[in-house]
């Protein structure tokens, strides 16, 4: 397994996934840098499917990392708006947008329950619905029932004048 | 058949159903206006649920905001900077350690620290240790600390729990910054703009060591417990070892 190649294909997908899923794009990074770490560790006995180990690793950091900092987590969301990088936002009002865009899917997203979020998201990833079932414990049918329920949920939310918002 | 499953509709959708299951949805769907409806509105949904999250996604980091130790090379291979230090007395952590580690990341609490005010009288030195900072703390029992750092720290002090006489070594991947070697740490300047990885073999007798960047630098720690070739403790360093 080339590390440095699973690197480069699945960083992007899995930081977009995961900071989807907990809505904090500091704590993504750094699920997604402890990921690749125990991939690192593990390279002599490398997963035998790769993606889906990534993600379910990725959400596992992603949970323990919550349960220890719960106080600190919700903190770092404060602040959380983007993980600093070279492509800062020239333009307050296009700022101001992105965030309230921002906001309001990440009110639509806190509304699911956390196996109909993960279910819809990773769809998103393009996962099978075998895969999701497998990584939620669950059976191919009810992840479509899921996946259903959410976006039926999101998109209510979405559409409605206030939606996402409190 | 029966009218299809929103499963069914999705999996239709996504073409993540084999031949035979497709047709039947097709053929159903041919016949059945509900299960039609159904696949518009679902599809309509999806469409615009996948439209939102894509305005909302926060950018990427770039690679470079990642410590990639796989990439690093072997120690001493290059030119690579390397300082024997012989450790003082214990320093206070600056932060709680947290560990022991085999693979563990330092949460970026670094991202956006308050800013500090203007009235504040002047540091008196332009040592990290004096400007908003970040800081990572962790026992390392003897493993192998590996720090990325992102392309705007230009400072970094790393500094040790140490006892006297306990040896670190530094393997730094650029000949060229400024390296200062005090008994409990070692700090590095003229960093800015750099991206790699610093590596440092400590004695598992060390309890703790803190790394320390300015607030807003981009970095990762992540310490490796595998591949480290244990230092030895007082007196008991690989033959080559470059004193300083
Ligand atoms: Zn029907």
């Amino acid at each position: 397994m080339d590390l440095d190649d699973a690197f480069r294909r699945w960083n992007v997908p899995l930081f977009r996934y995961l900071a989807r899923s907990c809505g904090d794009p500091v704590l993504a990074r750094d699920a997604v840098q402890e990921t690749f770490l125990r991939l690192h560790a593990r390279r002599d006995d490398p997963p035998r499917a790769l993606r889906p180990w990534l993600f379910t690793t990725a959400m596992n950091v992603v949970r323990d990392t919550r349960r220890t900092e719960a106080g600190r987590a919700d903190l770092l969301r404060r602040h959380a708006d983007g993980v600093p990088g070279p492509r800062a936002e020239p333009d307050p009002d296009r700022e101001l947008e992105r965030a309230r865009i921002r906001a309001r899917v990440r009110g639509a997203l806190d509304q699911l329950r956390e196996k109909e979020r993960t279910a819809l998201l990773m769809r998103e990833e393009g996962f099978k619905q075998r895969e999701i079932a497998d990584a939620l414990g669950t059976t191919t049918a009810s992840v479509g029932t899921l996946v259903a329920r959410a976006l039926d949920k999101l998109a209510r939310t979405l559409e409605s004048p206030h939606g996402g918002l409190p | 058949m029966t009218h299809a499953t929103d499963g069914d509709l999705l999996a239709w959708i996504d073409g993540d159903l084999d031949p035979p299951a497709s047709d039947a949805v097709e053929a159903h769907l041919g016949e059945c206006p509900d299960c039609r409806r159904r696949r518009t509105r679902l599809e309509g949904d999806a469409r615009q649920v996948r439209e939102w999250l894509r305005r909302a996604d926060s950018p990427a980091p770039p690679p470079e905001a990642y410590a990639r130790p796989w990439r690093a090379p072997a120690p001493g291979a290059g030119r690579p900077a390397r300082h024997w230090i012989r450790a003082a007395a214990a320093v206070a952590a600056l932060a709680l350690a947290v560990g022991p580690a085999r693979a563990w990341i330092a949460r970026s609490l670094a991202s956006n620290p308050p800013a500090p005010t203007r009235e504040a009288p002047a540091p008196p030195a332009p040592a990290p240790a004096q400007a908003p900072q970040a800081t990572t703390a962790f026992r390392p029992e003897g493993a192998r600390l590996t720090v990325g750092l992102g392309a705007d720290g230009d400072a970094v002090r790393i500094r040790f729990e140490a006892s006297p006489d306990d040896r670190v070594q530094l393997w730094a991947p650029w000949d060229d910054v400024g390296i200062t070697v005090r008994p409990d740490r070692v700090d590095l300047s003229e960093v800015a703009g750099r991206s790699g990885t610093l590596r440092l073999a400590v004695p598992a007798s060390i309890r703790g060591v803190t790394v320390v960047t300015p607030a807003g630098a981009r970095r990762s720690v992540a310490v490796d417990a595998d591949e480290l070739p244990r230092t030895t403790g007082p007196g008991g360093g690989p033959p080559d070892a470059g004193g300083r």
